[in-house]
């Protein structure tokens, strides 16, 4: 012990060592609790979103060149596909607009403002994506100015991707469903399983397969039963899409059941989000 | 020596830290869905292995490491840590390394690898991810390729850059 208080260098290594440590649980704590970021890194979170609005420029138009040779070799297929849903939308909108007319009616038969479903959309793009491995963080365009704020919904492609983990003055940081944080917070979740009882439970993620955990019975759900958000928890409405149920299977214990999650949302390349801001229910 | 040449370093490393992200959103769907995409580290090893005596590359890093944390993570102790650590290391080895280009290749693979291992480790000890030991190992594989592609890519500028215009040079250096 005497040797180790002689040694200087094995002495800063050992100070390092725990001021790295100190910095890290310090500041990851903070992340999660604090409702913004701090000043300095604000500064910082602005001047790289600016640098990356100016870069995508160029970048945007190669990629999106690209996407355009790639969209026409599919439109004919897409067309067709088209097609066969126009003749259903037309049926589909007039029942929509008699059944929101009937929900107005009752909303104010029952003096409600609003509703768990009631919600507001925010439109951003991406404008960067953090560069490491594991790390399923986007940044998007659109931050407290724009009324975004911290745990609020992201979907992309019809379905949720995400939720907003930070939030900046013009921009924001959007966590994926599919990320393996253990600490992240985790949507509410709820589906009709063949009895036609609802279910509830939350969405976790292991790598990168998304899953319908905490099941609050034993009814079995259907390959293609869908997935919406529960809007328990207070942070995201209700009924936005999270994907459709692809397998059931059993933990590594081969105790309980572990329901996979095909999403529905964009995960792998989003650009085009939309943040859900959800109306405070009466 | 304008100004502009004495901080070309630092605006070209910056560059790099935002295309860093830019490429990682556009190429990741298509390319490597599991690799990493740091360029800013190759090019501070790069002037670090052609520039070992400047200490101003150490600040630089720090505050490379600090703005990439705060941008792409929200925390702080990844890049703000890796980034200085690793340019201090690379300037000490500099001089046992032969003067040929792929062994210093080689060194920028071995700095990028170890910012992966790293990163991993970080995750682990904070619950910040669960990596399985297959995606680990796929991850590493994904980083080696990444890392030898966006190598040989960018190594001519970064050594340019350091023999050309090094970050704030000393009057010693000038002369």
């Amino acid at each position: 012990m005497k040797k180790f208080f002689q040694n200087k260098k094995i002495i800063t290594i050992f100070v390092i060592v725990v001021l790295v440590l100190s910095l890290l649980t310090v500041s990851v704590h903070a992340r999660q609790r604090r409702s913004g970021p701090l000043f300095l890194q604000k500064v910082g979170n602005e001047t790289m979103a600016i640098g990356s609005r100016l870069l995508n420029w160029p970048l945007s138009i190669i990629s999106g060149g690209a996407n355009s040779v790639h969209d026409i070799m599919q439109a004919e297929s897409e067309n067709d596909h088209l097609k066969k849903q126009v003749d259903d939308l037309a049926q589909t909108k007039a029942r929509n607009a008699s059944l929101e007319s009937e929900n107005a009616q009752l909303k104010k038969a029952l003096k409600l403002k609003s509703s768990l479903t009631d919600y507001h959309l925010i439109n951003g793009s991406v404008i960067s994506r953090s560069p490491e491995t594991w790390s399923d963080l986007l940044i998007i365009d659109k931050g407290s100015s724009s009324g975004v704020r911290k745990n609020m919904a992201v979907m992309s492609g019809g379905g949720v991707i995400g939720r907003i983990v930070e939030v900046d003055q013009t921009t924001a940081k959007v966590e994926l469903l599919t990320t393996s944080d253990k600490q992240a917070n985790r949507f509410a979740v709820q589906a009709k399983s063949s009895t036609g009882k609802m279910i509830h439970g939350v969405i976790s993620a292991t790598n990168g397969q998304l899953s319908f955990t905490q099941v609050n019975n034993n009814h079995k759900l259907k390959a293609g039963t869908k997935v919406y958000t529960s809007g328990m928890g207070g942070n995201s409405p209700q009924g936005l899409l999270i994907g459709h149920v692809s397998k059931t299977t059993k933990d590594s214990y081969g105790l309980s059941d572990v329901i996979q999650i095909k999403p529905a949302g964009e995960i792998t390349s989003p650009s085009i989000v939309t943040v859900v801001q959800r109306k405070e229910a009466d | 020596m304008t100004a502009v040449k004495r901080w070309l370093a630092a605006i070209f490393l910056l560059l790099a830290a935002i295309l860093s992200g830019s490429l990682a959103m556009f190429l990741r769907p298509v390319m490597w869905s599991q690799a990493s995409f740091g360029i800013t580290l190759i090019g501070l090893v790069v002037l670090a292995l052609y520039d070992e005596e400047n200490y101003n590359l150490l600040w630089l890093a720090g505050l490379l490491g600090l703005l990439c944390d705060s941008f792409y993570f929200g925390f702080f102790g990844v890049c703000l840590v890796s980034f200085p650590v690793l340019t201090f290391l690379t300037q000490k080895l500099a001089r046992y390394i032969p003067e040929i280009a792929w062994t210093k290749m080689l060194v920028a693979l071995v700095a990028y690898l170890i910012q992966y291992l790293y990163l991993f480790l970080i995750l682990a000890m904070f619950n910040l991810g669960n990596v399985s030991r297959s995606a680990f190992w796929q991850g590493l594989g994904a980083s080696c390729l990444s890392g030898i592609f966006w190598i040989v890519l960018t190594f001519w500028l970064w050594r340019k850059v350091a023999q050309k215009f090094p970050f704030l040079p000393s009057q010693a250096d000038l002369y």
